[in-house]
């Protein structure tokens, strides 16, 4: 009898992990890793010409898991800013991921706290982005997060592993500036897909003028500007529809 | 030493916003008026990550060179026609260099 029942529960549960979804999610975010590759690059070469602790710098690929925010704390590290301002600066330009937050939320919301918690940890802009688009057709709880630990495990270990190797070899590298271009053309080919209506439209044009001409704002608080009068630009849109 | 306390104290301070919302809203779901708003979460961040990206990408504003404008409307042209977004890169990078390569950029 007892077999029967443990039988029966384990053919009602559904599995923690689906493969083809973590496989899925792994592969949708390739372009995506490709993209993010100058930056990273970038960073490690960054980080070994400041002559901060190599160790840190590399750690903090993976401890804040946030370009912007990495390259600017290593900047600052450089030229010797107070601690407590480069945290708080830090912490501004990840501002944004308050957004991210309650979507996450939103996405987990059947997860138990704890779950929900770890999955916040490598939470940023290209998760966010492939996941937030993949994720408006996906419906079953282990679909969801199976697809987004693959996106989000390929996402920081190639970001990680690129770094050291970045800071390994920084003397011979050739000029990367080109390769800059990289990471704008992914979010433009994100931005084409995602943009459907009227006022996804204005968020989008909104939101980037506004991050362009508020661009003299100290710790990047631009996006967060741009970010938000885009999406007030499209509330106003949508609520001029109805 | 210093560089550890900043990277470690600087990716706690990360976390706490990255999981402000979920402690926030905890069992509770999403609000009627945020779930309209989150839905344009997505063009508002990207567009405002690639437009301060390529026209301010110092602090203040530069006008972009004629490449990589020709790179990012050739992308999103591409991509809209044919829903692929991995041909963003393929056929951005490519039209950048030859652009830049041309002197238009």
């Amino acid at each position: 009898m007892d077999e029967h029942r443990q039988i029966e529960a384990s053919e009602v549960r559904p599995p923690m992990i689906d493969r083809r979804a973590v496989i899925e999610g792994s592969r949708d975010i390739l372009p995506v890793v490709v993209a993010v590759t100058p930056l990273a690059i970038v960073i490690g070469v960054a980080a070994r010409h400041s002559g901060i602790d190599a160790g840190a710098a590399w750690a903090a690929s993976f401890v804040l898991c946030a370009g912007t925010a990495q390259l600017t704390v290593i900047e600052l590290l450089h030229a010797g800013v107070a601690p407590l301002t480069i945290v708080a600066t830090a912490t501004l330009i990840n501002s944004r991921f308050v957004l991210y937050s309650a979507t996450l939320a939103r996405w987990f919301a059947e997860e138990p706290l704890r779950r929900r918690l770890l999955l916040a940890l490598p939470l940023v802009d290209q998760l966010f982005a492939v996941c937030e688009r993949r994720f408006r057709t996906v419906s079953t709880p282990a679909h969801r997060r199976s697809y987004y630990l693959g996106a989000a495990v390929t996402l920081v270990v190639a970001w990680s592993a690129t770094q050291a190797a970045a800071l390994s070899f920084a003397s011979s590298l050739p000029d990367v500036r080109l390769l800059r271009l990289a990471a704008p053309l992914v979010f433009v080919g994100l931005l084409a897909r995602t943009v459907n209506d009227r006022a996804h439209v204005a968020a989008a044009a909104v939101a980037a003028t506004i991050a362009i001409l508020a661009a003299g704002l100290p710790q990047h608080l631009n996006l967060a500007c741009g970010i938000l009068a885009g999406l007030a630009a499209g509330r106003a849109v949508t609520e001029r529809v109805r | 030493m210093t560089t550890w306390v900043v990277v470690l104290a600087a990716g706690v301070a990360t976390y706490a916003v990255r999981i402000s919302m979920v402690v926030v809203l905890q069992e509770r779901p999403v609000p009627g008026w945020l779930e309209p708003v989150l839905a344009l979460a997505g063009p508002a961040v990207l567009a405002a990550i690639v437009g301060a990206a390529v026209a301010a990408p110092n602090g203040t504003v530069d006008p972009p060179p004629a490449a990589t404008v020709i790179a990012l409307g050739a992308a999103a042209f591409v991509v809209r026609r044919t829903d692929k977004p991995a041909l963003a890169l393929a056929v951005g990078l490519p039209i950048a260099w030859v652009a830049h390569v041309m002197a238009w950029g």
